[in-house]
């Protein structure tokens, strides 16, 4: 045995052995850099487009507008600005920010039925329409002074009165290393403006509605439209391709009709998303129009869940293939019908699987553009009140702000596509975590 | 000698097209303890399996012949599997707990007969895991959830079976 070891035949087998082993990792090393490297230049093109230096100019100067820099007063403070400044705005300010009915009806109300918010008694049995214009100005000012917050006021304030311009955009490549070209051009071409540095992720982005200004304009109907979409595609999706996949797996028999299936199921999978959307046009907006409400968020879950509904299946049947049998053995021998062992053992332990696949499921359907053209809106700014609203999501809002002339919307598209990557690390996460703990449970 | 329980006759036990095992006559007694003895594959599995009827959940497995038990045709047509199941009991070869507490593994069986009564759970559970000998054993950790643990047999015994098919390895 030892001289066997000590030869050099043996000696130099393992070495060309070992030397084998090392090519493999490094070159698996370097196919992961790889991948790292794309990744991170992926994100490094994308924050580059949402920061930035910007040439800005305000229409009032809001250092003007009060004795006490805006950021420091309250709300009533901030209304006394808005009723100084545009005082015949306030009706529609009102109008917008404190009542949710029909907008025709508002003048025809009184204080105490459209107010949705402190009013005080005095005021409560008012009609807009009965006051001299002064006094019922003075008197809105105080309602958006006691109900409304000071970060919409200020909202409200830069939108009405300070009107904040951007001339022009630079990438934050550019801001951090060509400031001196910047500062030039902005001598040259922009000189009223002032130079600050924009992040155009920011609340005030996420939460306002779209608008043709790309300073004014959010994403909230495209997250909001994204979410309910989302909710319903689950609701459609899931029970029915966990159920396909309980039939296929447990139920059905071997025969040639179920193996058409199952070939046509993996097949479905492969399909281009487009022809996904041209069936849901012509399917769901066109043909069942009276029932879907045509191109309304229903429309647009049924496309999705065609999509995705290959992928669940397949995931959930390997997810169930998964539980061991001797599982399904014990449950049996202790006289377990099927729905009995499905219900109680089967399902339970594969569950962990099949969520997995139905979040990666999900994760593609979020990002997906093709499937919902010509059900999306591209530009909509009302917000989604229900299944048969229409509606628009996300990648869709990132797709038109990228056509659009003005490049200012570029930057838009940027912060907006930085919310969508956040959102589908969310749910890989989830599915990570998800799996894992299946993994854990696996005694 | 008493009357049998189980009676196989020129049974043959197919696993496709493949004949796995041949049994041209057999007799299990009532109320004894038998024992199949045999080098490994010779098909001791395959024959009690196909007395509870477990060969159905194998595709492509099959029988022919005749078992059967206190008279009736196993495998005639108007047999539920599922009833066969929860006459015969099965305990086996490797222990297979689910990924339950002890408790719950032990209670899974009179659970699936639609007992709920937690005070007669609880009697079950304690008098399976003491016929057992692993009541004081395990009697602290019976909630616990995911303990491994060799109760397996005891679900066995948890199981209203009159007729009990064990595996030990030998
Ligand atoms: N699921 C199956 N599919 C095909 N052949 C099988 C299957 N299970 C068992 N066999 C075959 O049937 C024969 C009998 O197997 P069986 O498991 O009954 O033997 P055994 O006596 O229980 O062996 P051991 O002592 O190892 O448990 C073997 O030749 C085996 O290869
Ligand atoms: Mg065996």
């Amino acid at each position: 045995m030892a001289n066997l070891i000590d030869s050099g035949a043996y000696r130099s087998q393992v070495k060309r052995r070992n030397a084998r082993t090392l090519i493999m990792q490094r070159l698996s090393l370097a196919t992961l850099a790889v991948s790292i490297i794309v990744l991170a230049l992926l994100l490094l093109n994308v924050v580059n487009q949402a920061f930035g230096l910007v040439a800005q100019r305000y229409t009032v100067d809001p250092d003007t507008l009060a004795e006490r820099p805006l950021a420091e007063l309250s709300p009533p403070e901030l209304a006394a600005v808005l009723l100084e400044h545009v005082p015949r705005r306030l009706l529609v300010i009102v109008r917008d920010n404190l009542y949710r009915g029909d907008p025709a009806a508002f003048t025809r109300l009184t204080l105490g039925e459209s107010i949705d918010g402190d009013v005080p008694e005095t005021v409560h049995g008012l009609l807009p329409t009965d006051l001299p214009e002064a006094e019922r100005n003075r008197i809105f000012a105080e309602l958006l002074g006691l109900n409304v917050s000071e970060d919409v006021l200020r909202a409200i304030i830069d939108a009405e009165i300070v009107k904040t311009e951007i001339d022009k955009g630079w990438s934050l490549h550019e801001s951090l290393l060509n400031r001196a070209a910047i500062e030039v051009d902005m001598l040259t071409n922009y000189p009223d403006s002032e130079l600050v540095f924009k992040s155009w992720l920011d609340v005030r982005f996420v939460t306002s509605q779209l608008s043709s200004r790309p300073v004014e304009t959010g994403i909230r109907q495209a997250i909001l439209g994204t979410a309910w979409l989302l909710a319903l595609t689950v609701l459609i999706s899931f029970p029915l391709g966990v159920g396909a996949a309980l039939y296929l797996e447990e139920y059905a028999s071997d025969n040639w009709f179920n193996r058409i299936i199952e070939t046509n199921i993996r097949n479905l999978a492969g399909v281009p998303s487009i022809i996904y959307g041209m069936l849901g046009l012509t399917v769901f907006v066109r043909t069942f129009e009276g029932v879907t409400g045509g191109r309304s968020i229903v429309s647009g879950a049924l496309t999705l869940s065609l999509l995705i509904l290959p992928i669940i299946i397949i995931s959930a049947r390997e997810a169930l293939r998964a539980v061991p049998s001797s599982l399904r053995e014990a449950s049996y021998g202790l006289g377990a019908t099927r729905w009995q062992t499905l219900s109680r053992q089967l399902l339970p332990s594969a569950l962990p699987g099949i969520l997995t696949g139905a979040i990666l499921g999900l994760s593609r359907a979020i990002g997906e553009t093709a499937p919902l053209f010509g059900i999306a809106a591209t530009f909509i700014n009302t917000d989604p009140t229900g299944p048969g609203s229409r509606f628009t999501v996300l990648p869709m809002q990132i797709y038109a702000w990228t056509g659009q002339p003005d490049e200012l919307f570029r930057f838009n598209a940027s912060a907006a596509i930085i919310v969508l990557m956040a959102l589908l690390l969310a749910m890989n996460s989830a599915a990570i975590y998800l799996r894992n703990r299946a993994v854990n449970q696996r005694v | 000698m008493q009357s049998a329980a189980i009676e196989i006759r020129d049974a043959e036990f197919f696993y496709g097209s493949t004949r796995a095992v041949v049994v041209p006559g057999l007799e299990i007694a009532k109320n004894r303890i038998t024992a199949f003895i045999g080098p490994s594959g010779c098909g001791k599995s395959t024959v009690l399996r196909a007395i509870n009827r477990m060969n159905d959940l194998v595709p492509g497995a099959r029988v022919t012949g005749e078992i059967r038990f206190n008279g009736h045709d196993l495998y005639g047509p108007d047999i539920d599997p599922v009833e066969v199941r929860r006459r015969i009991g099965m305990v086996f070869q490797k222990p297979n707990p689910f990924p339950k507490s002890i408790y719950d593994n032990v209670a899974y069986g009179p659970r699936l007969l639609g007992i709920r009564d937690k005070a007669r759970l609880d009697t079950i559970v304690e008098s399976s895991l003491r016929d057992a000998a692993l009541w004081d054993e395990v009697k602290n950790d019976l909630k616990k959830s995911g303990t491994r643990f060799r109760a397996g047999s005891s679900s066995g015994c948890a199981s209203p079976a009159p007729s009990l098919s064990s595996q030990r390895s030998s």
